[in-house]
């Protein structure tokens, strides 16, 4: 299973919950792989994915995996300054490239971060492959199925517990109902570990980036992603031959190959 | 004294001997501390004890400083017997890095090692003379002459308490011989204890875990202690003797790191022996009271923020006790097996694996004082429940009649 998206360790309850659904699956025995555009983030492998670029890194994963879990997330894969041609080629190409996978499943923030709506002939090709989409909210599910192809069985709301993130509070405010348990020394202990190796993960960056200095550095899970390198000349030629070759395959009458 | 003891069976242990290097005001040292003590507690208790001494104070220089001769200290029997320097320095110093680097040494060389460092022998000659009088003879700690040879005396009828820290020293082949040699022993702790089996495998049969105790105060002014010292800031506190093998280097150099990480608005502060050799840039927030006598001690702790306790050499830890009888909050070095224990039995202290996590243990003790008083509480319940006089000296007690019947046999 290829999971596409953001997954802790960068704060969110959209990144914890697209994490716990990677570990679920990971739990009942699917090979999972996450592909992340947020080097913070405990993914397998990052990749620049704005725009085409997600297209093209799906694609060349196709063979590889049976099911794809894809997060539409705000700037995955359309950022709100691309143009109108920008996001109907990566909305065209992502739906080309979902073909490659025997179950799709697409996952969206809410509200959800697709410039221009989820409307288009474009877009309507990608949700229309999904076998699975999951919104947050009713009101997520209606634009939804506002677009033609989207049928209402396909598609499924996951409302988000409140304030649940998933991660640890590490603040000294959370001993306060403590005080008076008989796991206070436990909880505390627990507390002053975690926060030293966030510390020690701080300093670890700092110097990565270059810093020496002592003394407390930016902290690299708040803020915007780093922006990556995107895929090379060499990949988008590969991708394109295969894409060629699957065509001409098919057009010849040939059964595609069984996939692992 | 004799007039104030209680009546005697046939078991009962009378005449008691204790032997340790060091004895008197101004001597600074766990092990010596309890020792004396003890041999006060069990005088008050009606047994009829003598303290055999050296004249020195200091443990690095050895030299004799006080008088020889005998004397009485409160319902003890005090006799200094006078140290006798090693022959040759460079020999000393020489086997000490051997056995600082783990070096194996033979007998003779182990022998001429606990010879570089001191001699007593008119101690040694005084007890062997009286040996047979003695119901049970007390030594401590494990690595020094007045132990080692004395342990070879009248081994039927002798305890040691070691005091072991697991060091170079601890491996010694010298060691294991003393302390499957005598009759008993006394540990201050349970990892104490495993530490002790495993270095001896034949250890003493009478061995006990009889704990150490302190007096508990019947009052604390730590208000009095900060104007006596001009002590305007809050303060976390570091006791005992500022030593590289106690962690003071060591906590020096991550409370400086505490301070760049956190805005701490702690100072400091440090009394025992030893120079405090404190680096420029942290003269600011380090204050060095030097030498506190035995009465300063207990509103020092209660004058505190939280003790901080850097060594991992502890056989017992008697700050962390005082501190914890005094509701101060406790943040001691994760890599020492006995305080780690206190912490974890009591539920009332804090480790700390590195800078990272001292840092985070102050900063804790700065931004939840209520937290970090109610850790305290447990240690203060923790003490009183295991570590008063009371609970300890009939510990001794038990062990000294076990000893002293198994010889009478």
């Amino acid at each position: 299973m290829l999971v596409v998206g953001t997954v802790p360790p960068p704060g969110g309850p959209a990144a914890a919950r697209l994490g716990a659904a990677a570990a679920a699956f990971a739990a009942r025995g699917d090979a999972v792989e996450v592909l992340s555009p947020d080097e913070r983030s405990a993914a397998h492998r990052h990749a620049r994915l704005d725009g085409v670029r997600l297209a093209v890194q799906v694609a060349r994963r196709a063979r590889r995996f049976d099911a794809l879990v894809l997060a539409i997330e705000p700037g995955l894969p359309l950022g709100p300054d691309d143009d109108r041609l920008t996001r109907a080629l990566s909305l065209a190409a992502l739906g080309l490239a979902c073909r490659g996978f025997r179950h799709v499943t697409v996952r969206f923030a809410s509200p959800i971060p697709v410039p221009g709506g989820v409307g288009g002939r474009a877009s309507e090709g990608l949700w229309g492959r999904a076998d699975e989409l999951v919104v947050e909210s009713d009101d997520d599910r209606d634009q939804l199925l506002a677009v033609p192809g989207c049928r209402p069985e396909r598609v499924r709301v996951e409302v988000p517990e409140r304030g649940g993130s998933g991660a640890a509070p590490s603040d000294w405010s959370s001993l306060a109902a403590a005080e008076g348990s008989a796991e206070l020394r436990e909880r505390v202990q627990a507390l002053v570990r975690v926060r030293a190796a966030q510390a020690a993960r701080l300093d670890a960056t700092g110097r990565a980036l270059g810093s020496g200095l002592p003394g407390p550095v930016h902290d690299p899970f708040a803020g915007a992603a780093p922006r990556l390198g995107g895929p090379g000349a060499r990949d988008v030629v590969r991708v394109v031959l295969a894409r060629l070759v699957r065509e001409v395959r098919a057009r010849v009458g040939s059964a595609g190959r069984p996939r692992s | 004294m004799r007039g104030r003891r209680r009546a005697i069976t046939y078991d009962a242990v009378v005449h008691l001997a204790f032997v340790a290097p060091r004895y008197g005001p101004g001597v600074v040292g766990g092990s010596e501390a309890v020792m004396a003590e003890a041999a006060r507690g069990l005088a008050r208790r009606g047994h009829d004890v003598e303290m055999l001494t050296t004249c020195a104070k200091s443990h690095f220089s050895w030299a004799n400083e006080f008088e020889a001769g005998v004397s009485t200290d409160r319902d003890v029997t005090l006799r200094r017997f006078a140290t006798v320097p090693a022959r040759s320095r460079v020999t000393a110093a020489r086997l000490e890095q051997r056995v600082q680097r783990s070096d194996p040494l033979t007998a003779t060389e182990e022998l001429a090692w606990v010879n570089g460092r001191f001699r007593v022998p008119d101690l040694y000659l005084h007890l062997a003379g009286r040996a047979q009088e003695f119901d049970a003879i007390v030594l401590s700690p494990y690595l020094f002459w007045s132990t080692v040879y004395g342990a070879q005396i009248a081994p039927e009828r002798t305890i040691v308490m070691p005091c072991l820290h697991d060091e170079p020293y601890a491996w010694l082949g010298i060691v294991r011989a003393t302390l499957s040699r005598v009759a008993g022993a006394w540990f201050l702790s349970e990892p104490e204890h495993q530490l002790g089996h495993r270095v001896a495998p034949a250890l003493a049969p009478l061995h006990a875990v009889v704990g150490a105790a302190v007096e508990v105060p019947s009052a604390y002014d730590p208000a009095g202690f900060r104007r006596r010292h001009g002590l305007e800031r809050p303060f976390v506190l570091y006791a005992g003797r500022r030593e590289q093998g106690k962690g003071w280097r060591s906590l020096l150099a991550g409370f400086a790191a505490a301070l760049a990480s956190h805005e701490l608005p702690f100072d400091l502060v440090t009394f025992g022996v030893g120079s405090a050799d404190v680096p420029a840039e942290l003269e600011s927030s380090v204050v060095d009271l030097g030498y506190l006598d035995a009465d300063e001690l207990p509103d020092a702790f209660a004058a505190a923020d939280a003790l901080v306790q850097p060594s991992v050499n502890e056989s017992f830890s008697r700050t962390v006790i005082e501190a914890w009888l005094a509701g101060t909050p406790v943040v001691a070095n994760a890599a020492s097996p006995v305080v780690a224990w206190h912490c974890e039995r009591s539920g009332g202290g804090l480790t700390y694996a590195d800078e990272r996590e001292l840092g985070e243990c102050l900063a804790f003790v700065a931004a939840a004082p209520k937290a970090a008083a109610a850790l305290a509480e447990r240690g203060r319940s923790y003490v009183l429940e295991h570590y008063t006089w009371d609970v300890v000296l009939d510990a001794m007690e038990r062990s000294l009649t076990s000893v002293a019947g198994s010889w009478r046999r």
